[in-house]
């Protein structure tokens, strides 16, 4: 497993390499740059520019250097965890996500513990009991989750929340603990808010989720070695733990490498209808206003993210499932 | 009728691209490190991390390049510092895993792993002759009744070896 984790890391190497150089093109694709979006916006606010002022920023921030020095600057940067600086808040980047990067993280993690617990139990009720009455009820829910957009459902939410319950279920605390150090009444505010965008952001992955389990458990329960199994009187418990649930398992393992960066977008869509504090409406905004250190080295964040996660899913598969395919090959 | 003792080893032809992975990954690791001491204390860990992984690699490709894999009528043993034996009636489980980087899982490598007595004894695919350590296996599965996992027999049969039909459904 050693010689696997050493190949596959350095594999990683020249993908984040590349990944780093195409989210630099992307950050610098726009026309201009940060500072002709504050300028366009000062002039649209009637306010004078100072071009000696301008050209004192645009130096100050190295947007006058050539775009290789400014890469190097950034990429060499990151490499000792300096994130760069953000024109917009004036502050380091890893600052100005400060908190919002906690609450993504909670947020995300139990999203994703939520669609867990929910699709594993029922996916493996459906498999097992295919084409029963419960099977056809949560295949029906399924596909209602899979087919409603979360932004609707939280919108949908909100509207029953303040027409029949009069509350607003927005936000991820009650708005005195805005900007307020953690505590335990803040923590506690958290949690009573928390349920709401878990189960937004949670529905449409469940449902896929359980269709998938069914559908690996499925094929698995029909092998050869599982009827051998059955015949020799093994336990339907222990038939079914023993092998064809952990070869079932793959799609949830597989899907550790897109579960890590949604950790920490934070599901942005969602987070603006609900008004959460999470970090996806902060990379909307750095986008938006070109601040191309804080956007870029969020970019690069969720990529490398994904790099990682596909790390853990790919040795995650190695350890539970190392099968050779059809038409693969071995060298010496 | 007997079976003779046969030797395998790990030529340097089939060790060097382990060697140079090895030497690329510590290198490029090591590269940050200077400018990484007294920054981010997450991304030091990383490094040092990255650094100590691939230093393990390397010194575990110079372990197997240094041992001697043998099996006879017996049992198989791997000579060498960890050199381990197990005597084929000793073995609980045979299981034969397969590895590869690439999406498309070609381009691989075996690795045979044989265990009990609380031991496990492992074997790459790049050790010379491998096809002929692994008929040896097979003869002793067949001869002792040993219990293969189902993704071994699966990956046994890649290879074009096909063992007896006993599985481990205990």
């Amino acid at each position: 497993m050693l010689s696997y984790l050493a190949r596959r890391i350095l594999v990683m190497i020249p993908t984040l390499f590349a990944i780093s150089v195409l989210v630099f093109i992307i950050i610098q694709l726009p026309p201009g740059d940060y500072l002709t979006t504050y300028i366009a916006e000062l002039e649209a606010q009637g306010e004078a520019v100072d071009p000696g002022k301008i050209e004192f920023l645009r130096q100050q921030y190295g947007l006058d250097k050539p775009y290789w020095e400014q890469y190097m600057i950034w990429a060499g940067g990151m490499l000792i965890g300096d994130f760069g600086y953000s024109f917009a808040y004036d502050l380091p980047v890893d600052q100005v996500v400060g908190d919002r990067l906690y609450l993504s993280f909670l947020l995300s993690f139990s999203t994703i513990i939520f669609t867990w617990i929910v699709a594993f139990p029922i996916g493996i009720y459906s498999a097992t009991n295919q084409y029963s009455w419960g099977d056809h009820g949560m295949t029906l829910i399924g596909f209602l989750g899979l087919a409603t957009p979360n932004f609707l459902l939280a919108l949908v939410l909100l509207y029953l929340g303040k027409v029949y319950f009069g509350t607003s279920i927005g936000g991820l605390m009650d708005p005195e603990y805005l900007d307020q150090p953690m505590s335990t009444e803040k923590f506690l505010s958290i949690l009573e808010h928390l349920w709401v965008p878990v189960v937004v952001i949670g529905t449409s992955g469940t449902a896929g989720m359980i269709r998938r389990l069914r559908a690996n458990l499925l094929d698995e329960l029909q092998k050869q070695y599982v009827v051998t199994a059955r015949a020799k009187g093994l336990s339907p418990i222990r038939l079914l733990t023993k092998y064809p649930l952990r070869m079932a398992l793959n799609p949830f393992i597989a899907d550790i490498g897109n579960l890590l960066p949604q950790v920490v977008s934070g599901a942005a869509i969602v987070s603006l209808v609900l008004s959460l504090p999470t970090t996806g409406p902060m990379l909307i905004e750095a986008l938006q206003a070109q601040d191309m250190y804080l956007a870029g080295s969020f970019l690069m964040f969720l990529a490398s993210l994904t790099v990682v996660g596909v790390l853990i899913s790919d040795l995650a598969l190695a350890a539970l499932d190392p099968r050779i395919r059809l038409g693969g090959g071995t060298e010496q | 009728m007997s079976v003779p003792e046969a030797r395998f080893h790990y030529p340097l032809r089939n060790l060097w691209p382990d060697y140079a992975r090895a030497a690329a990954g510590f290198a490029l690791t090591m590269l940050p490190l200077p400018n990484a001491i007294g920054g981010n204390v997450i991304v030091l860990t990383i490094v040092l991390a990255l650094a100590f992984l691939f230093g393990s690699f390397g010194f575990t490709t110079f372990l197997r390049h240094k041992s001697i894999v043998a099996a006879d009528e017996q049992g198989i043993w791997i000579t060498g510092l960890w050199g381990k034996a197990l005597r084929w009636d000793e073995i609980a489980e045979v299981d034969m895993r397969y590895f590869s980087t690439r999406r498309e899982k070609d381009k691989g490598w075996m690795q045979l792993r044989l265990s009990g007595k609380g031991q496990k004894l492992k074997v790459d695919s790049n050790l010379e002759d491998f096809d002929g350590l692994i008929r040896h296996v097979v003869t002793a599965i067949t001869r002792h009744d040993l219990v293969v996992t189902p993704i071994g027999k699966e990956n046994l049969a890649s290879m074009n070896k096909t063992v007896p039909t006993r599985e481990d459904t205990a």
